[in-house]
């Protein structure tokens, strides 16, 4: 065997070497790709499904079919915390519409030591509590969960919140985390890097559209 | 290693670059069109919490301390008054042409920054259509436009308000 032989032989082997390792490392940071953007997709498929349903039950705070049974609706909101909110509406319960009946929705979050299971240790449970059923609440991510609220003038309302100053309450922000439940974990960061997507929401909202006079 | 044996080489190397390319920009399609879905459902909240913060004032300024009777009784000119700023604005047609930049930050905004402008106008029914109004009416169109940097598109949002006496 000739030297060129030898000489070709072993530059093969090192073309082949380095192909190899380029395409190993291609196909790990292609699968991390599409772990991390499956999660962030999956987190902001729960962040919509969570804003649909806020925005659906805030929209109607005060609201109530029958309204001489809520006639005041500046009085609707019972509970206001930085992270609960209890108010008075008229709740479609059946499926049929509402009934005429004032309901209450309480809306809180859990504390992280009941998803300790999971695989993020910042994840809490969103309750939302009708009347006074059995609190229900399913993991959806959600790591933060803040409420801020405001006067007609536009001033924060400092907490607590109780009595007369409940009623002065026009706009309420929302603001909301939510991350993947289950971390994508990045190898090509040595050492192990647990990663969590995460997207962010913050909407204001009326505290009641029967408000007053117009 | 021959002629053959080295061009051959060199084809392979070529064909693998080119996939690589290829996987590098998908890969970043990939990551591009996700962050721009979170971008998109931030100014969607946005524009809504715009149509929520006007839809929470009084229809004109004329009627925030009183009643109308009839539509001439309303604020010809559709602005914010003098000396009005977005904390103070007590009507709806404040937010005419009011625009501002909401700037992202990891603390209070964990966003991308982004555009918001309004535009308000009287409009009426015509045929089946919302239109604009020369005239005065009692219902006023807030339409709101967000925009971003990092956004192609621009998201328009409208809201039609309407002068009512509670109860």
């Amino acid at each position: 065997m000739g030297s060129q032989v030898i000489i070709d032989l072993m530059g093969s082997f090192i073309l082949f070497g380095w192909l190899l390792l380029t395409t190993i490392r291609v196909g790990t940071a292609n699968s991390e790709n599409m772990q991390t953007y499956g999660g962030e997709v999956l987190v902001q498929e729960n962040l919509v499904e969570v804003t649909k349903l806020l925005e659906y039950d805030f929209r109607k705070i005060g609201f109530c079919l029958e309204p001489n049974r809520l006639p005041d609706p500046t009085k609707a909101i019972i509970l206001a915390d930085s992270n609960r909110l209890k108010f008075l509406t008229d709740v479609d319960l059946t499926g049929t519409g509402p009934d005429g009946i004032v309901d209450s929705i309480y809306y809180y979050l859990g504390p992280t030591s009941e998803l300790a299971s999971t695989m993020n240790p910042r994840d809490r449970i969103l309750y939302r509590v009708v009347n006074h059923e059995t609190p229900k609440g399913s993991n959806l991510g959600i790591t933060s969960f803040q409420f801020r609220y405001f006067d007609a003038v536009g001033n924060a309302i400092s907490l607590p919140i109780t009595g007369n100053n409940l009623q002065k309450i026009q706009t309420i922000q929302i603001s909301m985390i939510v991350e993947n439940v289950v971390a994508g974990e990045l190898v090509e960061t040595a050492p192990i890097n647990s990663q969590y997507s995460s997207a962010f929401w913050q909407q204001m909202r009326l505290s009641s559209r029967n408000y007053r006079n117009r | 290693m021959g002629l053959g044996q080295s061009l051959m080489s060199l084809l392979a190397l070529g064909l693998l670059g080119t996939i690589l390319l290829i996987m590098n920009t998908n890969t970043l399609d990939s990551g591009s069109s996700v962050e721009t879905t979170e971008y998109l459902i931030m100014a969607n909240s946005l524009g809504i919490s715009q149509l929520e913060r006007a839809s929470g004032l009084a229809f004109d300024e004329n009627t925030v301390s009183g009643n109308v009777s009839s539509p001439s009784g309303l604020t010809l000119v559709l602005r914010k008054e003098f000396g009005e700023t977005e904390a103070t604005f007590d009507d709806f047609d404040d937010y005419n042409g009011f625009s501002r930049w909401v700037t992202g930050d990891s603390i209070f905004f964990r966003s991308a920054d982004f555009f918001v402008r309004d535009s308000v106008d009287y409009v009426t029914i015509s045929g089946n259509a919302v239109v604009s109004s020369a005239s005065r009416t009692y219902h006023k169109r807030l339409r709101v436009w967000v925009s971003s940097p990092f956004m192609r598109d621009t998201l328009q949002f409208a809201t039609v308000y309407s002068y009512w006496y509670f109860r």
